[in-house]
């Protein structure tokens, strides 16, 4: 016990036989289990704890609750290591580490606590006032200096090794508050029949009643039948901290930060969205401070904190007591206070008159009584050494002590009530603010609804000298808010912002009615009139990483794979990211050192002999039904009605406002049976919208909607020996000849001896080329199949380089040029857009800014130089114009090096492009630099124009 | 013309994944079993416009009423599950590991042609089963959805996003055991979320079953 000068022998909640060792600074101290790590500080002494936030000025510890401003600490070390922890809500466990933060070079001597000298400085709206010039000195002078100054605590810097997890709950009535009201609504609930959840920030359930040991009965006896209860979930350590719609509430449980590292598969914290029929708010009270100069003094404490420490944890946090309380409360924590030995050398009563029965209880301390009278000023540095009071008649009278217990009384916790809007009314009978309109669904019961609290009276203002602090976290004295009202800030909320009152991690609760009150006065306004702030979620800090959830590293999203990854990763393949989908992006072989020459090899491959490439990330989309091609008529800008049965045709789609949307290549199965194609980016949103046009526009069409892209592994064969690679697979009698499977064909048949299949004649490379589509679960075992059915002709597998250099030399459009910016027109597709039909799009594409033959166009690009490397991005400028915003022309969409050509070609959208040809360019790179090059501007064609490697 | 240059070997997206065994916390009973269901043919069904009441009695499944609520029915090995309004997801049992059951899809287009739209999900569409005493609070983990038995039966079924993904869930029994069918092509990525938000309560990997082995649930 000696290592605990300020345990008490008995009494509490703690474990006195289960002992815990912890440090703080460096130093080596004990407590005992069901200790917080200020309690178990307290019990050994320690009240200096931090540094404030501004004026570095030594701290200690207010409250015994989230509420608290000042014991912030680092707890724990090295990636776990969490700044801006409150002591009073860490639950001691053997081993904790923690430290003292913003102070400098320790916690007794701290250099930085001079700004405590350039105070005047420091004033409300500091930075807009003496950062404000030069200009160029805020980041490089000013940002450092104040961020090095003004600081909490350090953050690890490195990655969180721990997990968070997300969760849902449901249930009837959601009770906020374990304390005896929430209880007693929880039990109401659940004897209803209902299901009930009960969640409370605290470690253990029983809010106040856990620090009135005559409550300890009534109380375990509730918390015995509501445990016995099979549609009750009691949930401790867990805060809700907002209130959404629909009867959505976010609550954080913190599930392992009472260990020194979560346990194996478990998390550090749990994010919980609780769906509630009805809330019951049972957030008790907040006990208000009373401020005078240098109220920040370790030791000087709340009063219902002291008595926390005194009845929860057998702790006294002084020696020799004042109480300075404005309630009848703070004389029985003074006669408690005496009873566990502590001397209490006076009572401090700002009101004009206290009842004899109450002050009989303090009879026997033998402290002085001084009613009517004030602090003005707490005495001493680093720690509590008395307090100057003005009694009633005028006079200073200088008090020694080492804990200074203040209350001014308790008002309602309402900020969970704030959360759709509501305004609070304000009370004249308790002098406070009470529930105005609470969230749907949400009741308040208990002292959070006024039940049981004593009125408030009128509080001393704090003195004019000296510093009063109302924000004791954020460093806001009385006199910043006076100074604010003087400026003009008149509005609550204005002062808010202008002083940072009430915007730290603890909101402000101790803080936001005292401001008010010395708003109030300086306006000469009554409180009521001057109103609250809103409190906004989250009620309590939440981190990030709970936020997150799993939902992070790899995880952060979901992975698509196609059917044949493993496929691909045996041959080597290095992948992209494409949306959700993996794709191989390219296949070295032994040797090639560089991207560059493995996609030049695969092109040059497909080019002249055959080549195998995993398509089966395009979406595809099984339309069905009579109407399925008046569907299609109406969704793409060129015909469909017409398309006959065993064919596949090119289509483009536009949104509502006349820009192109999509492309893809749509074949007809059956009169009543169409497979529609979209790019791998556009899926979804494809699908999404087919949806939309047959369920909202047109829902009389009989036409149906499947997504089947996961059903079908597709691979592009293409090259001038594909058809000799194919003919080794399907099964006869399919004809893969020309004439009998000509370009744009598509067939169902079957493969390897009876595996049903789809076989479309269609080309992205530009060569003769097929796409085979089979049941995904063979799609590895059909890559495998066609290596070895092209392995005399020398098939490679090529990856989405490869395919994308080969559409650049096509000069088919794709994700760059399909940038919902482009028109049909301007992508070369014009001739498409239907006269004799209405579709998607048709009358907004007619609009003039869209036909405007001006507008950037599609056009190939060719660097005049040919060992130029042209680069996408960049602008295009003519050549006698400046290369400057006004003149720009366009812009490269797409490059790459062309093996065909032997040197780089590109894409890009050029200004009246198509009536350019021939015409020289600059691409001109401002951003990124780089020499300017001369271009010239082709048709957007590189290879085999006519196409007719396509047909033969 | 062709001879198998390869054999045409069908392979899981979870075929590196759904392994048996144990994961998660290694002690104690598992909370969790998980399995694929593999070998079930499956298909959507959407009924064409005009046809008010879809049958499968041309099907020999006269006691398969299908449901136009997010329900599930079963009869004859095969299952029909709500998948929106006027469509279902179909699933047949009777295939093996390596292939769908011979025949169900096709027969089903052809038994449903004019009255229904039918597209092959063999391939498409991954069911996982789920059970044990820790599944509801699994599934709490991923999906928003109230799965109390006093709201959530064998016979429901619920579409929702789980860990970001569409599925489509439904209990299958008391126990409770629980079915969720994913787009293959994402099989992975649940499989990984499943076994992460699982694996404080351990979890059995039972031996992906042909789905006549599952019927009954899972032992």
């Amino acid at each position: 016990m000696s290592g605990q000068p300020f345990r008490l022998v008995s009494g509490g909640l703690v474990d006195r036989r289960q002992s815990l060792r912890f440090r703080f600074d460096g130093q080596d101290y004990e407590g005992f289990a069901g200790d917080t790590l200020a309690s178990a500080l307290l019990a050994n002494g320690v009240r200096l704890v931090g540094r404030s936030f501004k004026y570095h000025r030594p701290r200690g510890i207010l409250t015994a609750g989230p509420e608290e401003p000042n014991a912030l600490v680092e707890l724990r070390s090295g990636a776990r290591r969490e700044p801006n922890t409150k002591a009073t809500t860490v639950e001691l466990y053997d081993g904790l580490e923690a430290a003292s933060q913003n102070r400098w070079p320790s916690l007794a001597v701290d250099l930085l606590s001079l700004n405590g000298l350039l105070s005047p400085l420091f004033v409300a709206g500091f930075y807009y006032k003496t950062f404000m010039w030069p200009a160029k000195a805020w980041e490089a002078l000013y940002e450092p200096l104040i961020r090095r100054a003004a600081g909490l605590g350090r953050a690890s810097g490195e990655a969180d090794p721990d997990a968070y997890e997300k969760s849902h709950a449901f249930c009837d009535v959601l009770v906020i508050g374990g304390g005896r009201s929430g209880l007693a609504a929880a039990l109401a609930a659940a004897r209803e029949g209902k299901r009930v959840i009960v969640a409370d920030e605290d470690t253990r359930l029983g809010g106040r009643a856990l620090t009135r040991p005559g409550d300890a009965d009534a109380l375990a006896a509730m918390l015995v039948e509501l445990a016995a209860n099979p549609r009750v979930t009691l949930m401790p350590r867990t805060s809700v901290f907002g209130v959404y719609d629909g009867g959505v509430y976010g609550a954080l449980e913190k599930v392992s930060d009472h260990l020194p590292e979560p346990a194996p598969f478990t998390p550090r914290q749990r994010l919980w969205k609780v769906i509630a029929h009805e809330s019951v708010l049972a957030a008790g009270a907040l006990e208000r401070p009373i401020p005078f100069a240098d109220n920040d003094r370790p030791g000087v404490m709340l009063a219902g904190a002291v008595a926390t420490y005194l009845h929860r944890f057998g702790v006294v946090p002084g020696r020799r007591a004042v109480v300075y309380t404005s309630t009848d409360e703070g004389w029985q924590l003074a006669a408690d206070l005496y009873a566990a030995g502590v001397t209490i050398e006076a009572i401090v009563d700002p009101r004009g008159a206290v009842a004899e029965a109450v002050q009989a209880g303090v009879v026997a301390s033998g402290a002085r009584r001084l009613i009517g009278a004030r602090v003005v000023r707490a005495l001493g540095g680093r720690a509590l050494r008395g307090a100057r009071v003005v009694d009633a008649h005028g006079q200073t009278v200088t008090l020694r002590c080492d804990l200074l217990a203040v209350s001014g009384g308790w008002t309602p916790n309402l900020a969970l009530t704030h959360h759709h809007g509501g305004k609070p009314r304000w009370d004249e009978v308790l002098q406070s603010f009470l529930p105005g309109a609470p969230p749907p669904g949400m009741r308040v019961v208990g002292r959070a609804a006024g039940e049981g609290l004593a009125p408030l009276v009128d509080l001393p203002a704090p003195p004019a000298k000296g510093k009063s602090f109302i924000d004791f976290q954020h460093d806001v004295t009385a006199a910043d808010i006076r100074l604010a009202e003087r400026e003009g800030y008149r509005s609550v909320e204005h002062v808010k912002r202008y002083t940072t009152l009430g915007m730290a991690t603890d909101q402000g609760r101790t803080a936001n009615l005292n401001g008010l009150m010395v708003l109030a006065e300086a306006r000469g306004a009554a409180i009521p009139d001057v109103g609250l702030t809103m409190a906004r979620p989250p009620y309590a800090p939440v981190a990030i990483g709970a936020l997150a959830g799993p939902h992070r590293g790899r995880d952060f999203r979901p992975t698509r794979l196609p059917a044949a990854h493993g496929w691909a990763v045996r041959q080597g393949a290095v992948f992209v990211e494409a949306g959700q989908w993996l794709r191989a992006q390219y296949f070295p072989r032994a040797g090639e050192t560089d991207w560059l020459t493995t996609v030049s090899r695969e092109v040059t491959t497909v080019r002249s002999s055959v080549g195998l490439c995993d398509v089966s990330t395009l979406g595809k989309i099984d339309v069905q039904g009579a109407d399925a091609a008046a569907f299609l008529e109406r969704v793409y800008i060129n015909g469909w009605a017409s398309l006959a049965v065993g064919r596949a045709r090119y289509g483009v789609m536009l949104r509502e406002d006349g820009f192109v949307m999509d492309d893809g290549t749509t074949a007809r199965l059956a009169a009543d049976h169409f497979i529609l194609t979209t790019t791998t980016a556009n899926a979804a949103r494809v699908f999404q919208h087919l949806e939309y046009c047959h369920q909202v526009l047109w829902p009389t069409l009989d036409v149906q909607l499947a997504s089947v892209t996961d059903q079908w592994a597709q691979f592009a064969v293409a090259g001038p020996r594909s058809r000799e690679t194919l003919a080794r697979l399907v099964d006869a009698p399919f004809d893969l000849a020309n004439e009998a499977f000509p370009y744009m064909g598509a067939a169902e048949l079957t493969i390897g001896g009876g595996l049903p299949a789809r076989l479309f004649r269609i080309s992205f490379s530009g060569e003769l080329a097929y796409e085979l589509a089979v049941p995904a679960r063979y799609g590895e075992a059909v890559a495998a199949a066609i290596m070895a059915a092209g392995a005399d002709f020398g098939i490679c597998p090529y990856g989405t380089e490869a395919l994308g250099v080969m559409r650049i030399e096509k000069g088919h459009a794709a994700g760059a040029e399909l940038s919902g910016q482009t028109t049909a027109t301007d992508l070369g597709l014009g001739r498409m857009l239907s006269k004799t039909k209405d579709f998607i799009g048709r009358r907004m594409a007619e609009r003039p800014a869209l036909t405007d033959p001006a507008r950037p166009r599609l056009v190939g690009l060719r660097p005049l130089d040919p060992a130029a490397r042209l680069r996408a991005g960049a602008h295009l400028v003519a050549l006698a114009d400046p290369a400057d915003a006004a003149h720009d022309a366009g812009y490269v969409t797409s490059v790459a090096f062309s093996p065909s050509l032997g040197q780089w070609i590109g894409l890009g959208l050029l200004a009246g492009g198509p009536d350019r040809l021939g015409e020289r360019v600059r691409a001109v790179d401002p951003v990124r630099g780089g020499p300017e090059l001369l271009l010239e501007v082709c048709a957007p064609c590189f290879v085999d124009p006519e196409g007719v490697r396509l047909r033969v | 013309m062709s001879e198998p240059l390869f054999p045409l070997v069908a392979t899981s997206p979870l075929a590196d994944l759904a392994v048996p065994g144990r994961l998660g916390r290694a002690d104690g009973p598992a909370g969790l079993v998980l399995r694929e269901r593999r070998g079930l043919a499956l298909a959507t069904v959407i009924a064409r416009a005009g046809v008010d009441r879809l049958g499968l009695d041309g099907l020999g499944l006269d006691g398969l009423d299908l449901p136009d609520t997010p329900r599930w029915v079963a009869a004859e090995g095969v299952t029909a599950v709500w998948a929106g309004p006027r469509q279902w997801l179909l699933l047949a049992e009777g295939g093996t590991a390596a292939g769908v059951a011979p025949g169900f899809v096709p027969g089903l287009a052809r038994a449903l042609a004019g009255r229904a739209s039918v597209a092959d999900q063999s391939d498409g569409r991954t069911v996982l089963r789920l059970a044990g005493p820790a599944a509801r609070a699994t599934l709490a983990k991923l999906a928003g959805i109230d799965l109390h038995p006093d709201v959530f039966r064998p016979g429901d079924v619920v579409l929702t996003r789980m860990a970001q993904l569409s599925v489509a869930l439904w209990q299958v029994a008391d126990d409770p055991v629980y079915d969720i069918a994913c787009f293959s092509t994402f099989a992975a990525s649940l499989w990984h979320a499943l076994v992460s938000a699982g694996a404080a309560a351990g979890i059995d990997v039972l031996a992906p079953a042909a789905a006549g082995e599952t019927r009954s649930g899972l032992p």
